[in-house]
């Protein structure tokens, strides 16, 4: 069995989110774009936390680039849970959730991403994942 | 084993440190010399008694005289040391004509035991040679009662001789190195038991303390009482009940979301180019369509479709032809996620991939005969706004909120139709799946602009707004009821006589006012004093004709006038009515009045107004003690009004709200009755082109720019046709560069608690004439006609309604 907690295209979690897609120019000219997805659960009265020290350690969604140094990597990718929170966030760096998020729409956390790269030749790039920490499901 | 004569036990002693000596009778005991010390081989405890050091007890023993024919033990543990060699001693010695005593002599060479036990004559027995030294040895005399009075001498369980012996020794016992005979050897365990010969056939010798008896009291009275005591087998048995724990491995993993980043050249983004349009040469592009994640484009045939308009739901349309032989499960299908992306396909593999729609199958539909599968997608923008909370639907759309217009009870669509009601703008998904609020007003410089190079010939088609599409004035009928206290502050000075005129006051034999009049005919007219002072009669004597007038005591109940302020406290309901006309004069001017009407109520919800003024003139009668919850205050001559608290749903603040809602929504229905200019257009495949771009056209004698309200995406593979048809919207009234005014979204004001003048007066009439009734009548004016008149105010307000024209000229 594996955690109910994932990503999310909406708010109301309807539709789980298959990928991030974001447009950039070749030129690193356009303007940076900010999408958003939803990390929570519709199952029904669950806890989620950091499988290293459940209620201490933080949940943490990290941009890990599968190709470092080429292509789009992890410092082109802001992440933050607000869109205004996305001007002071750190490239690169991981998004702190917390160390609990419940279950349940209302208490899904959003995830801003903001992609913003710099002159690249023509291609579709995916080697970011946004990918979280090892984490446990636990009854509430 | 425990001992069975331990209650006939009268003297015990162990001579060790913590437990040295017993006696149970309260006999003196006397110690002489350190009668505590160690040690000997097999000693039992940590102490013996040393008789070397001269150390000795004694006992006066009168109860324990051992009289004729009676039983008794007196028994020890007693070592004889290495260094004895001389004489004979005695260790222990009952003292008298039938004296007793135990003993070690040398007399043979060897020490040996001797007992001597004396009546009338002397009996003396020597045990056997004591070989071991410095070992402790069990020594006893133990007596038996009736025939004979058998006495044994007893050494390490060894019965040595038999005598009758019936006399009685004296009453002293000696235990130790006795002052006469000076035994050298060590002691312990010295026990008398009386009325028991314990040894009367070889015995066992002690391997252990022997036990100590209970103490009692001695010469306490007892008193005995059988106590039957059933030991039987114990009931024993156990329960059981089976705990099941499962445990179970915890939930774990991690979640990861792949980031697409599809990177392309900035004139694909902007749109000036597209992979469907061709640079001098056929374009070669190919749709790229995935189905729960996986490319089905290979599978893909006919058209494929993408559909979206402001307000409404993403959808796109596309077939399928799986290949024969596959098995699949169609009804899971609904709801899988679906993308659409068109690329350049000019390589052999895709570039320049940009996203035309992200959604969910809604509905899929086999025909069998051809073996297609054909799938209706959509972003699902209603099902989205249902799962959404209110208070993210807020956060995105933003607007207006009122309980008194809208329905409070709305959630997810319903309220997310509410709020964009009340703002110039359309709530839409992005192709790349977002929700999203595009604004109506188009940008100023546009995100593209298309000439005829690019728009089709003919396939501009300008759709100018009738006449009856346009409202360009929303008269707002909005009423407010609510309840206020008021209070009435009416000032009386009133003198009916005076220095002047007192003389002939009472020659003319009228009849002085009395005080309590006053407050009685006040109360009479419905009033409540609020302050007052009375004229009293002159203090002095005044010369009244030919006789005087003389103060006295009794005049203190009379008085010449008064000075009050009096006050009248009632409820008004007040209903506010305003009209508020909402407009765009431009536009009035220039196509006509084009009215519609909106309207709401709100009533302010209140206990009981008619209870309150109740409440209010009890209170000041004094005929209540609960306070009125809104009263007004009282300010002479004035009336003075006070607002009553409300529900927060229905107060002044609420009703606010609600016309500023309203207003919000006047101003929505006239912007966008008046963008009903259209312009529609199908250019190649533009994936750029969508409901958030403001596109401007120069073609076909046609300048326009303007907000796209409708985009669809047209991909046919078997005719390689691409195209993107688009509406955009066209705010034109006044012509391009006019600016309208705008008001602020506010309700206008209502009327306000305050003061205001009294403009009556009171009349009084004190009849004083000697034949008269002496009655004072006060009388005060009714409501004020302009208090009256406040109970229906009617507030027209006009507010100026914003519209930004679009450019929009026609070349013929």
């Amino acid at each position: 069995m594996t955690v109910s907690f994932t990503f999310y295209a909406d708010a109301g979690l309807t539709i789980p989110a298959t990928q991030v897609q974001a447009s950039q120019a070749t030129d690193g000219a356009s303007a940076a774009v900010d999408r958003v997805v939803y990390y929570g659960s519709n199952a029904s009265l669950k806890t989620l936390v950091a499988n290293s020290n459940p209620y201490v350690d933080d949940i943490v969604i990290t941009p890990v680039d599968s190709v470092p140094a080429s292509g789009v990597q992890a410092t082109h990718v802001k992440l933050a849970t607000s869109q205004a929170g996305l001007a002071g966030a750190t490239a690169g760096a991981a998004l702190n959730l917390g160390p609990t998020i419940l279950s349940g729409k209302e208490n899904a956390r959003p995830v801003w991403v903001r992609v913003d790269t710099p002159a690249l030749s023509a291609a579709v790039y995916t080697d970011i994942t946004l990918t979280s920490n090892a984490l446990r499901e636990e009854n509430s | 084993m425990a001992d069975p004569y331990i209650n006939d036990v009268k003297a015990l002693f162990h001579f060790d440190t913590v437990n040295p000596t017993f006696d149970n009778a309260g006999h003196a005991v006397v110690e002489t010399g350190t009668v505590q010390t160690a040690s000997v081989s097999g000693q039992f405890g940590d102490a013996v008694m040393d008789c070397a050091n001269g150390a000795y007890v004694s006992i006066t023993h009168a109860d324990m005289v051992i009289p004729d024919n009676e039983a008794f033990t007196l028994e020890a543990r007693v070592s004889v040391p290495t260094g004895l060699t001389v004489g004979s001693t005695t260790t222990w010695w009952i003292a008298g004509n039938d004296a007793l005593a135990i003993g070690v002599t040398m007399a043979l060479g060897d020490p040996d035991w001797y007992f001597t036990i004396r009546r009338d004559i002397l009996i003396d027995l020597i045990s056997p040679a004591i070989s071991a030294r410095d070992v402790l040895t069990h020594i006893a005399i133990s007596r038996l009662t009736g025939s004979g009075n058998k006495l044994y001498a007893c050494v390490a369980g060894a019965l040595l001789a038999l005598y009758e012996s019936s006399g009685s020794p004296g009453s002293v016992m000696y235990f130790g190195n006795l002052p006469s005979s000076a035994f050298p050897g060590k002691v312990e365990e010295i026990r008398f038991t009386q009325n028991v010969a314990r040894y009367s056939s070889p015995y066992t010798p002690p391997s252990a303390a022997f036990d100590d008896p209970v103490p009692t009291a001695p010469g306490a009275p007892t008193a005995t009482l059988p106590l039957s005591v059933t030991v039987a087998a114990p009931v024993t048995g156990s329960s059981a009940l089976p705990l099941s724990v499962t445990v179970a491995a915890p939930v774990t993993g991690s979640s990861a979301l792949a980031l697409r980043v599809s990177v392309l050249p900035a004139a694909y983004l902007s749109g000036i180019e597209s992979v469907c349009m061709g640079d001098g040469q056929a374009a070669v592009w190919r749709e790229i369509v995935t189905v729960g994640g996986v490319d089905m484009t290979a599978q893909l045939i006919g058209d494929v479709l993408v559909d979206a308009g402001e307000g409404q739901a993403r959808i796109s349309e596309f077939t399928l032809r799986p290949p024969d032989g596959t098995q699949l499960e169609l009804a899971g299908w609904t709801g899988l996620p679906v993308t659409i992306d068109v690329a350049d396909y000019s390589s052999g593999s895709p570039l320049y991939a940009m996203r035309l729609f992200s959604g969910v199958i809604d509905t899929p539909s086999l025909d069998k005969t051809s073996s297609t599968i054909s799938l209706r997608c959509t972003d699902d923008l209603q099902g989205r706004c249902e799962a959404m909370s209110t208070a993210a639907l807020f956060a995105l759309i933003g607007g207006y909120e009122s309980t008194a217009v809208f329905d409070k009870a709305a959630v997810g669509w319903d309220y997310a139709q509410d709020r964009l009601s009340t703002v110039p703008a359309s709530l839409d998904i992005s192709p790349e799946g977002e929700m999203r609020v595009t604004q109506w007003q188009s940008k100023v410089t546009p995100d593209l602009t298309l000439d005829a190079s690019v728009v089709g010939d003919n396939s501009l088609r300008p759709q100018i707004a009738g006449r009856a599409q346009i409202v360009n004035e929303v008269l707002i009928d909005f009423g407010y009821r609510f309840p206020r206290v008021k209070a009435e502050g009416w000032p009386i000075s009133w003198v009916y006589v005076d220095p002047m005129t007192f003389a002939q006051f009472i020659l003319d034999e009228n009849w002085f006012l009395q005080r309590q009049q006053i407050p009685a005919a006040i109360s009479a007219a419905g009033g409540r004093i609020e302050s007052i002072t009375y004229d009293p009669l002159p203090n002095y004597i005044v010369p009244v004709g030919a006789g005087y007038f003389s103060p006295s005591s009794a005049d203190l109940d009379l008085c010449q006038g008064f000075a009050a302020v009096v006050s009248f406290d009632y409820a008004q309901t007040t209903t506010e009515t305003h009209h508020i006309a909402v407009r765009n004069q431009e536009s009035i001017d220039r196509i006509g009045l084009r009215q519609t009407q909106i309207s709401g109520a709100l009533t302010g919800v209140y206990p009981d107004i008619t209870a309150t003024e109740t409440g209010i003139r009890l209170y000041k009668d004094k005929s209540s003690g609960i306070p009125p919850a809104d009263s007004a205050p009282v300010v002479a001559e004035k009336t003075s009004s006070a607002d009553t608290t409300l529900t927060t749903e229905t107060d002044r603040a609420a009703a606010d709200a609600a016309m500023a809602a309203l207003i919000a929504i006047a101003k929505a229905k006239i912007w966008a009755s008046h963008r009903n200019n259209r312009i529609s257009a199908a250019v190649p495949l533009i994936p750029a082109i969508d409901l958030d771009k403001t596109v401007a056209i120069n073609a076909d004698g046609i300048a326009a720019r303007g907000k796209v309200v409708r985009v669809v995406h047209r991909m046919s593979s078997s005719n390689g046709s691409a195209t993107t048809e688009f509406d955009i919207a066209l705010c034109s009234v006044a012509g391009y560069g006019i600016t309208h005014d705008e008001d602020p979204t506010a309700a206008p004001a209502g009327t306000s608690a305050g003061l205001s003048n009294l403009t009556g007066s009171v009349n009084i009439t004190y009849n004083s004439g000697n034949t008269e009734d002496h009655q004072i009548t006060i009388a005060f004016p009714g409501v004020e006609e302009i208090e009256r008149a406040n109970a229906n105010p009617i507030i027209s307000t006009t507010i100026a309604a914003p519209l930004v024209e679009d450019l929009f000229t026609v070349t013929i």
